[in-house]
């Protein structure tokens, strides 16, 4: 974040009417946010179009942040709550009569092809987490890749502390489970580190 | 142990990058915003000296009836002119005053408990 306007402050020029700042914000957070709900979506045109939605809702409510938690946190329980209602408007009513149901059906649901690329660790990790349950690789990617606390991820997914890490550490290891199933004895150069 | 698997983790996704979606979409998000204005706050938190005055209310109602009850006699025929059966609407008041302090508390606690939690969440994420 050196030599980068803070969060805070571009939304406070953005609030105090300099709407053109607002797409510093778009463009910092937007891959993440793409990202994070194509963990969920996984087809893209769709994850691009609940992508845009969640940018412009968190616009129009930019006024109701108040700075408590991390901007990014705040963006990524909108993307989070955007996505999982789109789910829940697409799929039929009565799987969902439950939030356990939504749940379930995101741990059962295995997005993404078995990956053809293996030749490097990063088409590698990136082809495991598709094969990974949505739930499941939403949550690896808020930690890993949007660097964000296990806290600030009970804030976004709105659930326990202990029930996160509970998760991540199941996501894991079913991450390595999937890798070594796919690559076999190759999956030694991915933690050779 | 448990160290060296998380670094074994931390260094097996350094190297993941995020999607990235079309290039347009930025300008879709600037276009879909021109022309609409932030919307004002909701006011829907209370102001603490709504709430001071809700607390207010139902604990004065109590300490006035205790007050009411233990210095003023009650007649032996459990009768006061202009109010039937004193002792029931008293007690009655009195459940009906305790319940709203509860809730009350209930409420104040479950703000404090989110506010504090909060503001840790803010001190520990930078």
């Amino acid at each position: 974040m050196h030599g980068q306007q803070h969060d805070n402050d571009i939304v406070q020029s953005v609030l105090d009417g300099n709407k053109s700042a607002y797409s510093i914000l778009v463009d910092r957070y937007r891959d993440y946010v793409f990202t994070i709900i194509n963990r969920l979506v996984p087809q893209r045109e769709e994850a691009e179009d609940i992508g845009q939605e969640v940018f412009v809702k968190a616009y129009l409510s930019l006024a109701g942040f108040k700075g408590i938690s991390k901007f990014s946190t705040w963006l990524y329980s909108i993307a989070h709550t955007t996505a999982i209602s789109h789910l829940r408007k697409k799929l039929p009513r009565t799987v969902f009569a439950e939030d356990e149901d939504l749940a379930s059906y995101l741990d059962r649901k295995i997005a993404g092809n078995v990956a053809e690329n293996k030749n490097t660790t990063r088409n590698a990790v990136n082809e495991a987490i598709k094969q990974l349950a949505p739930a499941d690789a939403e949550i690896i990617t808020l930690f890993y890749l949007a660097e964000q606390t296990i806290e600030e991820i009970a804030v976004i997914i709105n659930m326990e502390q202990g029930a996160i890490k509970v998760r991540l550490h199941r996501a894991r290891q079913r991450l390595r489970a999937i890798i070594e199933q796919s690559y076999g004895a190759e999956a030694k150069f991915l933690y050779k580190n | 142990m448990v160290r060296n698997e998380e670094k074994e983790y931390k260094d097996l996704f350094s190297s993941l990058e995020p999607e990235q979606p079309s290039m347009r979409f930025t300008k879709n998000v600037m276009d879909a915003i021109d022309g609409v204005e932030v919307a004002k706050p909701s006011k829907k938190y209370v102001s603490n000296s709504v709430i001071r005055i809700l607390f207010a209310i139902p604990i004065i109602s109590v300490a006035f009836i205790c007050i009411y009850i233990f210095r003023n006699s009650i007649p032996a025929n459990n009768y006061i002119p202009g109010i039937k059966n004193i002792a029931l609407l008293s007690a009655g008041a009195l459940l009906a005053n305790l319940f709203l302090i509860f809730i009350l508390i209930d409420e104040l606690a479950h703000r404090k408990r989110r506010m504090q939690f909060l503001s840790d969440l803010n001190r520990s994420g930078l």
